[in-house]
């Protein structure tokens, strides 16, 4: 994260709002100033519906849940350093898109992503990361926002060094959302279900504070 | 590049980046054929969205089974552009136009020609085989062969896309009438011209009497020159270079991006900023790939037309040379 003295990243550290994420796969961690726009969490039961002629309510049949997450985030670019590093930094969430590549064959390994920084998406573990499984990253410009560029130049460059940045335009402000799936933890060690057991607790396979909104990891 | 208004002209070459769009041709053999089509403009962007989707597949899992396995399959991204062209004078508004008309012509796939000999009921590949088309033959009908979509698209946009191939899934372009129209006036000029005739003419030797912005009338009767489009294109980016972490062209590095290029994927940053550690190059050699000879031996071919056979090879040009 961009940490100049008036950057958005300075600002962010101060209050401890980090967005971060870790690739599984490689370890790869990238980080932004959260400055969250929305974020939705829906768990949605996944079941069949049966109607037989003449009965009244319908049968279901559950399956499973699944936990979709979806989250908007804007990355702001104060000064032409600060745009350069953002733009290394979004490069690196993309590419977490991306697989790890066999060598020597065609085969391609997805990643689990860890996402961390969100207090809305605990999931009951003493790790405040979850792993999730983003399905869409979609990039955005702001246009409206205004665009920052190294050149000002009234006539084209001379240097080599004026040259060298020539086309080089950063959005002031550029929009990210994310979609993801969230894996939902489980307990699989004897001691914790035994204690499970021993509460009067619901008996489930997940953490009873899961899914948590509230309490602070 | 083709014509631009001169402040349009002279910031773009400056600061901004146009739109550049190349089509390459290739043979049958997959050989570049020809000079790839080019064209370029500066676009006034109202929107640049980009999205990348991870697909996994979802197999049915345990019943009651909290997360199900996912096992990955692709990643597909897709942008969508939309800009203005506005124009201050005719020939910039027939520019953009211009421009328009190829890259609506991106979207239509590749066809090839052939033509039925009515005799023996064969295809023939009727325009290498030079026919003047007012002559009386037995051919008859002209057929099209659909060959599939465009995959032969370049599309460069400054930083944001880095001259990568692209398939284009959407063309729209809509006329702001409420901005304007430049129209076609016949009003004598000193009195032997109409006034669009007389601008027309002034812009074709460079604007010499004429300020660009006043050439607002033209010489096409019936025709408007739109002093605003709109444009929006879509396309799905087809990279012809590994993605991912690791692969082969980075043996035994696994944590490093595939590419190995020293260059920020998938949008740039210039060439002098330092790159991350993970994007820096490595010198490896890659396995040896089987060499194209660019001049192959054409090998002799033949068809037949209306009971005669007719031999022909196909250069490396691709054209077709009709043997004695």
């Amino acid at each position: 994260m961009f940490k100049g003295a008036t950057s958005a990243g300075a600002e962010a550290v101060g209050r401890g709002y980090r967005l971060i994420f870790v690739h599984q796969a490689t370890g790869h961690t990238v980080e932004f100033p959260a400055a969250i726009q929305s974020f939705t969490d829906v768990h949605a039961p996944e079941f069949s519906e049966r109607v037989f002629a003449g009965r009244m309510d319908p049968i279901y049949q559950q399956s499973a849940v699944s936990r979709n997450i979806e989250f908007t985030f804007v990355v702001a670019n104060g000064s032409v350093e600060e745009a350069r590093h953002n733009r290394q930094s979004v490069n690196l969430l993309i590419q977490m898109l991306y697989p790890q590549l066999q060598e020597g064959s065609d085969l391609a390994y997805g990643s689990y992503i860890n996402i961390k920084g969100l207090s809305f998406l605990n999931d009951g573990n003493d790790d405040p990361a979850v792993a999730c499984l983003i399905k869409n990253i979609n990039y955005s410009l702001e246009m409206d926002q205004g665009f920052i560029t190294p050149t000002r130049l009234a006539e084209p460059p001379t240097t080599s060094a004026a040259r060298a940045t020539q086309g080089e335009i950063y959005p002031i402000l550029l929009t990210i959302t994310i979609s993801a799936t969230a894996l939902i933890p489980t307990i699989h060690s004897f001691e914790e279900a035994d204690q499970l057991l021993n509460s009067e607790e619901w008996q489930q396979p997940y953490p009873p504070d899961y899914p948590n909104y509230y309490k602070k990891i | 590049m083709s014509y631009h208004f001169e402040t349009v002209q002279k910031t773009g070459d400056n600061i901004y980046f146009p739109l550049e769009i190349s089509r390459v041709y290739v043979d049958p053999r997959n050989i570049v054929a020809r000079d790839p089509d080019n064209f370029k403009r500066y676009v006034f962007l109202t929107n640049f969205n980009e999205s990348f989707e991870s697909n996994w597949s979802n197999p049915p899992g345990a019943f009651g089974q909290l997360n199900p396995s996912y096992k990955y399959s692709q990643t597909n991204r897709r942008i969508e552009i939309t800009f203005k062209l506005p124009a201050r004078n005719v020939l910039d508004s027939k520019s953009n136009l211009d421009f328009c008309s190829k890259m609506a012509k991106l979207v239509y796939g590749n066809y090839s020609v052939q033509v039925e000999d009515a005799n023996q009921g064969n295809l023939v590949l009727l325009p290498q085989l030079g026919i003047d088309p007012t002559e009386r033959t037995t051919l008859g009908s002209v057929r099209y062969n659909f060959e599939g979509a465009l995959f032969n698209i370049r599309v460069n946009f400054g930083s944001l896309i880095q001259n990568e191939f692209a398939f284009f899934t959407n063309f729209s372009f809509t006329p702001n009438f409420d901005a304007g129209v430049f129209e076609y006036s016949n009003r004598p000029v000193q009195g032997q011209y109409g006034l669009g005739d007389y601008q027309d003419q002034l812009a074709a030797q460079g604007y010499g009497k004429l300020t660009d912005d006043a050439h607002v009338y033209h010489f096409d009767p019936g025709v408007v020159y739109p002093k605003e489009l709109e444009v929006s294109i879509s396309f799905t980016v087809l990279h012809d270079y590994p993605l991912g972490f690791g692969g082969p062209r980075r043996p035994g590095e696994s944590l490093k991006w595939a590419q190995n290029e020293n260059k920020d994927w998938p949008h740039g940053t210039p060439e002098s900023y330092p790159k991350l550690e993970y994007m820096s190059k490595d010198d490896i050699k890659l396995p040896n790939t089987p060499q194209i000879n660019p001049n192959p031996t054409p090998s002799p071919r033949h068809t037949t037309v209306s009971g005669s056979t007719v031999k022909y090879t196909i250069d490396s040009s691709g054209n077709i040379i009709i043997e004695d």
